[in-house]
């Protein structure tokens, strides 16, 4: 589905990604790990087409319909339809967007990409709310403006709100798990276990060994200085959890 | 000086009329004189050219031919409990509910209410010009209403006083009608107003509103303008508060050619309390220009402003905020704040907020922004799917949209808030 060649990648004109390499395939989840400023977010911003990081060489291939493409070129917009998404480490609040109307429009959006007929308000209301229940979010949350005032849990849930409304092919969660208490992460990871299944994939951005053992990766890599230097499966976090990065780096 | 103006004056000089109202025109004529037009030197008109509200041609409304046929658009708008509707400046009666109101409330034309002691007391205190044109339409002084709410009555019903300018042919039209609003000892009372005019049409509006909240009565006034593209909008009003009253106004300016609206709210006595919030989005070389007063007389009086604008193609808005605190407002709570957004190059804003403080016990903010639409933002919206120019407009809709969230009266809030969405999700760039 995935398939990063050699990405080099700069913001403001510095390198942060330096040749990396990544295959993730339908129903594979990837969790990445590393040290701090060795590229995780600027990842996960190059994936979703962020405008400041610019792609200095390298390919991102996406797999569509049978079909590959290089999206370093699209929009983020343009990708978002195309069904990857992007969970935010941290979520922007938009004063004035009420939460319901954004994602109505994030939808209806993307069913007109995709040629289906756009959901009324008062279908759409009952399809999120049901939706809303997967997150455990309140009703009332729905009608309040977009991420304005909401604690850094209920941003987190909110963000996995709209994964389920737009359920993507490749969602990339951006340290889902930072900020998190203990009931929100359990609340998180399993609104992420229930929205996985065989066709689609998520990368896992994370620091914490912790958010393995609610969503359980195929993969572990560790990347580093804008590289993938190492990769294995959980046992490979369970490993940096008790020794840290250290024996990986020299 | 401009000769129509005067021309105008003696035509409504030989009609009959109290003596008192013909002395009154006569001596605000004069004073239109004195005054003349306003220049670039002059601080409130440095940024508007006061001269496209003096035009050389006019015919004024109360002697030209009213249009038969009122454009649907207006009659659309008739969304309210008490609907009112004037046609360049004059009531027309067969679209207006004059009778059957709620008890306690009280309208009548202005033409019939000149031996009232209120409505001369009124005319009286809005007498304080500031310059020609608020001069100009007291020696014009003849079409209007008086709305008056009765003592410890609230008035639940909204009234909606909706303003057509229709032109016939190729005339000049300049209307002035006058509102009088009085809103009694612990009474409440909410109006509408909407500004419409013909596109095409060339006219000059200008209405004015006296208000006065006596005390402990509440009284919100929500103005929305959207004038055809050749059309011109003066807003004059004034409001007297009294002890422990609320006031709350809404402007919401939308489209005109030219909008000019001066604002004066005096806090006379004190506990009384002031809002005035407003939201303008000039586009295709649109020109707003909202000046503001509020005097703080009393002490423990409190207002708060907050004006957004969201500027496109080529417009242009000026805002001229001032606070007055006088030596005996100790205890003044104000604020004011103006926020503006520029979506294209060739837009211009001058934005001047200014406060005067003479008391030593006072809490005072004030500040205006200028910017441009945040990246993180758009780019939070875009990866979701939404295409740029879409996020573009839900952006700006949320920008203005957190002044009309502040609006108290339902109907109202609802209503503006749709015509800003649709304003901005119906086309533009």
């Amino acid at each position: 589905m995935l398939d990063i060649n050699n990405l080099h990648a700069s913001v403001d004109g510095v390198e942060v990604l330096k040749g990396l390499n990544l295959q993730v395939n339908p129903g594979e989840i990837h969790a990445i790990m590393g040290p701090n400023g060795g590229g995780k977010s600027t990842l996960s911003k190059v994936i979703a087409g962020h405008p400041d990081y610019e792609v200095t060489a390298g390919e991102i291939n996406y797999e569509m319909n049978f079909k590959s493409k290089n999206i370093v070129e699209l929009e983020a917009d343009e990708r978002a339809r195309d069904g990857i998404f992007l969970a935010f480490q941290y979520p922007v609040e938009i004063p004035g967007v009420p939460n319901t109307e954004f994602l109505r429009t994030a939808f209806n959006a993307l069913c007109k990409h995709q040629g289906i007929e756009e959901m009324s308000s008062e279908k759409f209301d009952g399809f999120v709310r049901e939706k809303a229940k997967l997150v455990n979010i309140d009703e009332s949350f729905l009608s309040r403006e977009l991420n304005v005032d909401l604690s850094g849990g209920e941003k987190k849930r909110n963000e996995i709100l709209q994964m389920a409304v737009l359920s993507p092919r490749l969602a990339v969660l951006d340290e889902i798990d930072s900020g998190l208490d203990v009931d929100s992460l359990r609340i998180v990871s399993e609104g992420v276990n229930t929205l996985k299944n065989d066709d689609n994939a998520i990368i896992l951005i994370t620091h914490y060994q912790r958010l393995l053992n609610h969503i359980e990766p195929d993969f572990v890599h560790v990347l580093s200085d804008g590289k993938i230097i190492k990769s294995g499966d959980k046992s490979l976090a369970m490993e940096i959890e008790k020794r840290g990065y250290d024996w990986l780096l020299n | 000086m401009s000769s129509a103006i005067e021309q105008e004056f003696a035509k409504l000089d030989s009609l009959s009329g109290p003596t008192w109202l013909r002395e009154h025109r006569k001596e605000s004529f004069e004073t239109f004189k004195k005054l003349g037009i306003p220049n670039r030197k002059d601080e409130q008109w440095k940024y508007t050219n006061a001269k496209a509200f003096a035009a050389d041609e006019f015919s004024l409304s109360q002697h030209a031919e009213l249009p038969s046929i009122i454009s649907t658009s207006c009659v659309e708008i008739l969304a309210e409990d008490i609907n009112l509707v004037f046609v360049n400046g004059q009531l027309n009666e067969d679209l207006s509910q004059l009778s059957s109101l709620p008890e306690g409330l009280e309208i009548s034309l202005l033409e019939d209410s000149w031996d009232d002691l209120d409505v001369q007391d009124a005319v009286k205190k809005s007498s304080d010009f500031e310059n020609a044109f608020e001069a100009q339409n007291h020696a014009l002084m003849e079409h209007g209403l008086v709305i008056k709410a009765a003592k410890n009555t609230a008035i639940s019903e909204t009234i909606h006083l909706v303003f057509v300018n229709q032109v016939n042919g190729d005339s000049e039209i300049l209307s002035s009608p006058s509102i009088f609003v009085i809103c009694d000892r612990s009474a409440e009372l909410s109006i509408r107003e909407s500004h419409v005019g013909d596109s095409g049409a060339k006219y000059i509006s200008s209405s004015s509103v006296f208000v006065e909240a006596r005390q402990n009565a509440k009284v919100g006034l929500y103005k929305f303008q959207n004038q055809g593209d050749d059309g011109r909008h003066l807003d004059h009003t004034q409001v007297i508060q009294k002890r422990d009253s609320k006031f709350e106004t809404f402007n919401f300016s939308l489209g005109g050619k030219l909008l000019r609206n001066d604002l004066r709210i005096r806090l006379e006595e004190s506990g009384a309390d002031a809002v005035f919030n407003g939201v303008y989005m000039p586009c295709n070389g649109e020109h707003v220009d909202s000046q503001s007063t509020v005097d703080h007389q009393s002490p423990h009086c409190t207002s708060s402003q907050l004006y957004k604008g969201v500027l496109r193609d080529g417009s242009r808005a000026v805002f001229n905020g001032k606070v007055l605190i006088r030596r005996d407002a100790q205890q003044t709570d104000a604020k004011q704040l103006n926020n503006n957004l520029l979506l294209s190059e060739n837009v211009e804003i001058d934005t001047k907020p200014q406060m005067e403080i003479d008391a030593d016990d006072v809490k005072c903010a004030h500040g205006a922004t200028v910017g441009q639409m945040d990246e993180d933002e758009l780019f939070y919206l875009q990866s979701r799917g939404i295409n740029l120019e879409l996020a573009k407009k839900m952006l700006s809709v949320g920008y203005l949209n957190e002044a009309v969230h502040r609006i108290s009266n339902e109907s109202v809030r609802n209503a503006f808030e749709s015509i800003l969405k649709k304003e901005f999700t119906d086309g533009l760039s």
